[in-house]
């Protein structure tokens, strides 16, 4: 149990930037100087061997610092929502012919124009998305193929956009001020460059906030199953287009900047093989790496700088990169990101061993202090029981999107539950912990004590589906079955293959709609209500193909799941407001939290890639613990899993009802492990409910051991129905 | 209903899968299966639903690869061997979900049913007339897309096909899948005619009791494990059968949550 | 009204070339979909470059030799980027493939534009020279020869599909790829010919279109756009249909502009295409997402 504070804080996010873990040393800012003096540093006065900075490479530097917002722009869209787009010059097209545009037809100089061009192609890929959240993959690609096909064939041929002539120029007027202060005269490149360098960093800044936070987990998770996301109460088509929408924006402020910087700007900027230079930047930089597409910028400017200097490499820029990005593709997917964190990783390993053996033989020396080891103990002085007050169920309705009233909200007490343990050692954590940890281990506990009420009438229903009926065509897959869940049961549904029960299932969790029938959830009609709603008042799930997220870790796939309890909006992610941080310390205290209740620490840091099955299960589990979503449901737990897993599965699901007062239904093809575990059951065959009742009675109904095992005597002649159209009941 | 006196698998039986291990992912599938199946035997594989049966048959026919253990044809081994190969040796399998081409018409299920035999003596014509002579509405049907024949029809094209490679061992995997009961028992009688012109079959089933009916041996698996083998007369009487896949009926609840391992039965009717 | 009305059957004459080669290129991407379950945007560079390679090759050995070069280079092109990128992306994600053919797209260009450069360039006709006018216009039998030939290749494909072992191979793989295999049909097989026969079509379709229009990397290579629109309106899946696209697609390019206000704006075509596309993959786009999760569970 010798956990260390950095397991239970989990990774580096916004709460550790924010109390200011990072130290800024000279070193830092030494570099920062560098950066932002780059410009104007001079080669003679520190010796007379080097030239100044030459003009060329600050035309370089403001083309990177370019490349990089594209590559923000593509990293966002395609590395972290996985919406893939191939006619993203023509965002930046638009940005820039915008620009003009305003500069030209209404004299509206650059700083004014800046937002003004970022909403527009905000705007603009928004629509684009409302395509793309009916295709996908391969459709979206083509779809953004043609929507730059269709920019280029009209929008950037026609005059009243583009201007006379075909290209747009603007003046200088409305971008310098030549009689003002000669410094901030914008048609200097030079000083153009601290413009574009603080609007990288803004950006950079505003993209890593946005990653760390509730927002970029949605992002993730949709990326890694549109399904699960739903089922933890993301609204995937409001962050479909937000993603659309930031990606544009920061597209067409490189646009606005492009302009601002070349003053004059032609179609040919902006067609179909420019659109995969720039797919060429992030995909290098790894897709999803922000830091990888700054790389990246830099490397494909210098890239055009050299092939633009040297004649005998004319022409190969783009064979050059393209065949950088296939190669990335077919044999390096972490592209520059991954080749950046390997060299780091390297050089602290080299720089640990080397500083060891130096000084080791210095007298007096220490090992120098490791960057990271200090500080992280930090959030462990939240105190886990105040952490959990502002989401309780009492909150007050709030206003969300248009028209939609924020769902009432049930959820379990989790916090209670730790309060009761915790109370009395406020003082020394670590000996808390332990505490906690052992007499909240479920695989130990003693679970046999929780009885039901007796009378199943007198349990309060938490879900309960009337007369569902789905038709497929003309195939009657469920034929008026109805069933319900009552608070803290267990409940299975079984049936055998091809009976109805996962239509059943899915009907009632809201994957499909039912042809007939209602399902009302704590007394609230749902039948209509889509999925990601029924998750935020409460229903839980999980899959039978188990849906985390691969690419994240454990902890990481837990904190997806406080998405619904995060009332924080997207602009305070993307500045860090304090609301924020404290949203997410909750966020993170709550994870924790289940992590100790389900006994998961031994995981939590590990990428969810090659863990056993059995624990996946449980992750997955934990992950709508972690919702507090008072109704589980279950879609065929056991498979996959072995007599032990299985025994540990039913002992957790136990847990959850008794001690964290869950109510569960479950879908299985193991029989034997819902008639030992269910405290009610329902079969269906053939679409109907077959027998229902407590396991012991379900089991000796002959009409379902014959529904298993078929009929005694086989050729049953006297049935008359033919196809799959039910028999009796 | 009688099973009809066998000879024994004493020799070298015909299709052999000997302690197989099979993983998907970090799913371990089957944990060390072994089945025999005689020349001219119909053999049942029994067990509830994730116990293993498909997998034991694909990776019969070699569409999933054992770790451990080996499949073998009259003594030679068929492991690796890719499916192709493994249908031109004669061990023809209907597949869960019949998987037919459904999209093109029965005659063309058929052809692609001929498909490893399509260079050798036997002509095609002679071939499709023998197996629709088993299946009288098939030849009325021979222009129809297979999508559009009725759950029963696809059933018995989908054994029409693999029986078109001419196989010396039919596998059919859920064969009642989805259908009425008498159309099952018609399939069950026309799998007994294809038996009695000397194919060997082994057919994966969900209603034990006609499976048992219609066979002379089976296995029954549970969690990836043989559980039971033995006489299909024998395996219908035992009791151990019925918990094998319904748990047993006197277990009381709290049994487990007291934290005691259950274990599958495992009373083995092996015959001695 | 009339007079309207022969403008129509003038811009109909007029884009039969284009009918003809986005019907080969339809006809292709069907193909490839149907075997890999990949929408191919490299379609558009395995036309153009064969249709360079052609044009290199005539001043040698003349235009017939020339033309069954780049066709057999076509074959080996589809060929390549299926083994090269396309097998080797099978396992990773939809956005890795789909990024994938989209370089290959690039590629080819940059080394197009490397080699020829991007100054438009006559291309020979395997065609003789000659022309008839119709209205005010005039269709060389280049343009007829690419008419035509597109319909007998069409119908020729359509006959080995249904005819022949191996469209009966083909076909049946991409039915249902595990049960093929289990029928002894290899589908790595019948996929790699799905993607010679694309490329040679690509091949063939952008050698002709070159030498009706004009041979230049980015206009052939992105008259490939409309192909998948017409590809997609066929429902992809489905050969007759993407020849019905093709159509679909061609007349819309030759009646739009005659409409008045914003029909003769340039790029109209374009935009009424596009919508065209949007519409399309909207209605279709559940059962397209359908298809690529069967894609990615199956064997």
């Amino acid at each position: 149990m010798a956990r260390t504070a950095t397991e239970r804080t989990g990774p580096s996010g916004p709460t550790e930037r924010a109390t200011g873990i990072r130290r800024v040393t000279a070193k830092h800012i030494l570099l920062a100087w560098l950066i932002v003096y780059f410009p104007w540093l001079p080669g003679r006065p520190l010796n007379t061997i080097l030239p100044d900075v030459p003009f060329a490479w600050v035309v370089d530097a403001n083309l990177a610092a370019r490349y990089a917002l594209i590559g923000f722009s593509l990293v966002i869209l395609t590395g972290w929502v996985g919406q893939i787009s191939l006619g993203h010059a023509a965002f930046v097209g638009i940005g820039a012919f915008t620009t003009g545009l305003l500069a030209r037809e209404f004299d509206i100089p650059f700083p004014v124009s800046f937002p003004i061009v970022a909403v527009v192609s905000a705007g603009i890929a928004a629509l684009l998305g409302i395509v793309a959240l009916r295709v996908r993959g391969l459709y979206l690609a083509v779809a953004t193929l043609i929507f730059a096909w269709i920019c280029d064939a009209y929008l950037f041929s026609s005059a009243w956009f583009v201007g006379e002539g075909g290209a747009t120029s603007i003046k200088n007027r409305v971008i310098g001020h030549p009689e003002g202060i000669t410094k901030f005269d914008l048609s200097n490149k030079r000083v153009l460059y601290l413009v574009l360098l603080a609007v990288v960093a803004g950006a950079w800044y505003a993209a890593v906030n946005l990653r760390d936070s509730k927002t970029g987990r949605a992002f993730f998770a949709i990326r890694g199953s549109e399904m699960a996301a739903v089922s933890l109460g993301i609204d995937v088509i409001k962050y479909k287009l937000l993603a659309f929408a930031i990606s544009g924006a920061l597209a067409g402020i490189a646009g606005n900047l492009m302009m601002i910087d070349l003053r004059s700007v032609t179609p040919v900027l902006f067609q179909f093989n420019v659109s995969l230079f720039f797919l060429g930047i992030a995909v290098v930089g790894g897709v999803t790496s922000l830091g990888g597409a700054v790389a990246a910028g830099v490397l494909f400017a210098a890239l055009t700088e050299l092939f633009f200097r040297v004649d005998f490499l004319e022409g190969w820029l783009d064979i050059v990169t393209i065949g950088l990005l296939l190669g990335v593709i077919l044999g390096y997917p972490g592209g520059l990101g991954a080749f950046g964190r390997a060299v780091v990783t390297r050089f602290r390993a080299f720089r640990a061993s080397f500083a060891d053996r130096f000084w080791a033989n210095w007298p007096g020396a220490q090992t120098p202090p490791d960057d990271e080891a200090s500080g992280s103990g930090e959030s462990d002085e939240v105190d886990p029981a105040v952490v959990e007050e502002p989401n309780d169920g009492a909150s007050p309705p709030r206003r969300r999107g248009l028209f939609r009233r924020r769902p009432a909200r049930r959820s379990i007490d989790l916090a209670g539950r730790i309060e009761e343990i915790a109370e009395p050692a406020m003082k020394e954590m670590e000996a808390l912990e332990e505490a906690v940890a052992e007499s909240l281990n479920w695989r130990t506990m003693d679970l046999s004590e929780f009885q039901l009420p007796k009378r199943r009438s007198s349990r309060k229903p938490v879900l309960e589906a009337e007369g569902i009926t789905v038709r497929f065509g003309g195939l009657l897959a469920v034929d008026d079955v109805s069933l319900a869940v009552r608070e803290k049961e267990i409940v299975g549904l079984i049936g055998p293959n091809g009976a109805g029960k996962t239509t059943t299932f899915n009907a009632i969790a809201g994957m499909n709609e039912p042809t007939a029938g209602t399902v009302r959830l704590f007394g609230e009609d749902v039948t209509r209500v889509p999925v990601h709603v029924r998750a935020q008042m409460g229903m839980g799930r999980t899959f039978q193909l188990i849906q985390l997220f691969p690419q994240l870790t454990v902890f990481e796939n837990l904190l997806v799941a406080t998405h619904v309890a995060n009332a924080t909006g997207v602009f305070s992610h993307l500045v860090l407001t304090n609301k924020a941080i404290l949203a997410e310390r909750e966020a993170r205290d709550r994870v924790n939290m289940v992590i100790d209740l389900l006994g998961l620490h031994d995981v939590a840091q590990r990428p969810v890639a090659g863990l056993p099955f059995g624990i996946l299960r449980q992750v997955e589990i934990a992950r709508a613990v972690v919702t507090e979503s008072p109704l589980l449901m279950l879609d065929e737990p056991a498979s996959g899993l072995d007599n032990a897993e299985t025994d540990e599965l039913a002992k957790l699901l136990y847990y959850l009802r008794g001690e964290l007062g869950m109510s569960i239904l479950l879908i299985e093809h193991d029989v034997r492990m819902v008639t030992s575990v269910t405290d009610y059951m329902y079969v269906v065959n053939r679409g109907q409910l077959l027998a229902e009742g407590v396991p012991a009675d379900v089991q000796r109904n002959p009409d379902v051991i014959a529904a298993y095992l078929g009929e005694p005597e086989p050729a049953g002649a006297s049935t008359p129905s033919p196809k799959p159209e039910p028999a009796t009941r | 209903m009688t099973p009809r006196a066998r000879k024994k698998p004493e020799r070298t039986p015909l299709l052999e899968v000997s302690a197989i291990d099979v993983f998907y992912g970090p799913i371990q599938a089957l944990r060390g299966v072994s089945l025999a199946l005689g020349e001219g035997e119909r053999v049942a594989l029994l067990g509830a639903n994730g116990a293993g049966k498909t997998t034991t048959l694909r990776t019969i026919s070699g569409l999933v690869k054992a770790a451990e253990g080996e499949v073998r044809l009259g003594g030679e081994s068929i492991s690796r061997l890719t499916p192709a190969q493994v249908v031109e040796q004669g061990v023809a399998q209907l597949p869960e979900g019949r998987e037919l081409f459904m999209g093109l018409s029965v005659e063309e299920n058929l052809r692609a049913g001929f498909w490893t035999r399509r260079h050798s003596d036997l002509s095609f014509k002679q071939q499709r007339d023998r197996v629709m002579d088993l299946f009288p509405i098939l030849r009325e049907r021979s222009g129809q897309q297979a999508g559009t024949l009725s759950g029963g029809e696809q059933q018995m094209l989908g054994v029409a096909r693999a029986l078109m490679s001419n196989p010396r061992v039919l596998i059919v995997d859920e064969l009642s899948m989805g259908l009425a009961p008498q159309i099952v028992a018609q399939l069950f009688e026309i799998l007994r005619e294809v038996n009695e012109l000397g194919t060997t079959v082994l057919i994966v089933e969900q209603f034990v009791h006609m499976a048992l009916a219609n066979t002379d041996r089976a296995y029954v698996l549970a969690k990836g494990e043989v559980v039971l083998e033995g006489s299909s007369a024998d395996l219908l009487a035992d009791p151990a059968l019925i918990a094998s896949y319904l748990g047993e009926a006197d277990q009381p609840v709290e049994a487990s949550a007291n934290g005691k391992t259950r274990k599958p039965a495992r009373a083995r009717a092996r015959k001695a | 009204m009339g007079e309207f009305f022969s403008d129509i059957v003038v811009n109909v004459i007029l884009t039969t070339p284009l009918i003809g080669a986005y019907t080969m290129f339809a006809l292709g991407i069907t193909f490839i979909y149907r075997a890999s379950k990949v929408l191919n945007l490299a379609h558009g560079a395995m036309a153009m470059f064969p249709a360079y390679i052609a044009y290199q090759l005539t001043g040698s050995i003349g235009v017939v030799l020339a033309f069954v070069g780049a066709l057999l280079f076509g074959g080996a092109l589809g060929l390549a980027v299926e083994r090269t990128v396309v097998r080797r992306l099978r396992q990773a994600s939809p956005t890795a493939q789909t990024v994938g053919t989209a370089g290959v797209l690039g590629m080819l260009i940059a080394v197009a534009v490397r080699f020829w450069g991007t100054s438009p360039r006559r291309a020979p006709s395997i065609f003789p020279d000659g022309k008839f006018s119709v209205g005010n216009s005039l269709v060389t039998y280049t343009d007829l020869g690419l008419f035509f030939s597109a319909l007998g290749l069409a119908v020729l494909f359509l006959a080995i599909f249904k005819y022949t072992d191996l469209g009966l191979a083909m076909r049946c793989a991409a039915d249902n790829r595990r049960a093929a295999w289990l029928m002894g049909i290899d589908p790595d097989r019948t996929t790699a010919a799905a993607w010679i026969f694309a490329g040679m079509l690509a091949a063939f379709g952008g050698v002709l279109l070159a030498a009706s229009t004009i041979l230049h990397p980015y206009v052939l290579a992105l008259q490939v756009l409309p192909a998948f629109v017409a590809a997609l309106i066929g429902g992809l899946e489905s050969e007759t249909g993407a020849v019905g696209g093709s159509f679909i697609v061609g007349l819309t390019i030759g009646i739009v502009p005659l409409f008045g206000g914003i029909g003769e704006e340039v790029g109209a075509p374009q935009v009424a295409l596009g919508l065209l596309a949007f519409v399309v993959m909207s209605v279709r786009g559940r059962r397209f997402s359908v298809a690529e999760a069967s894609a990615s569970t199956a064997l």
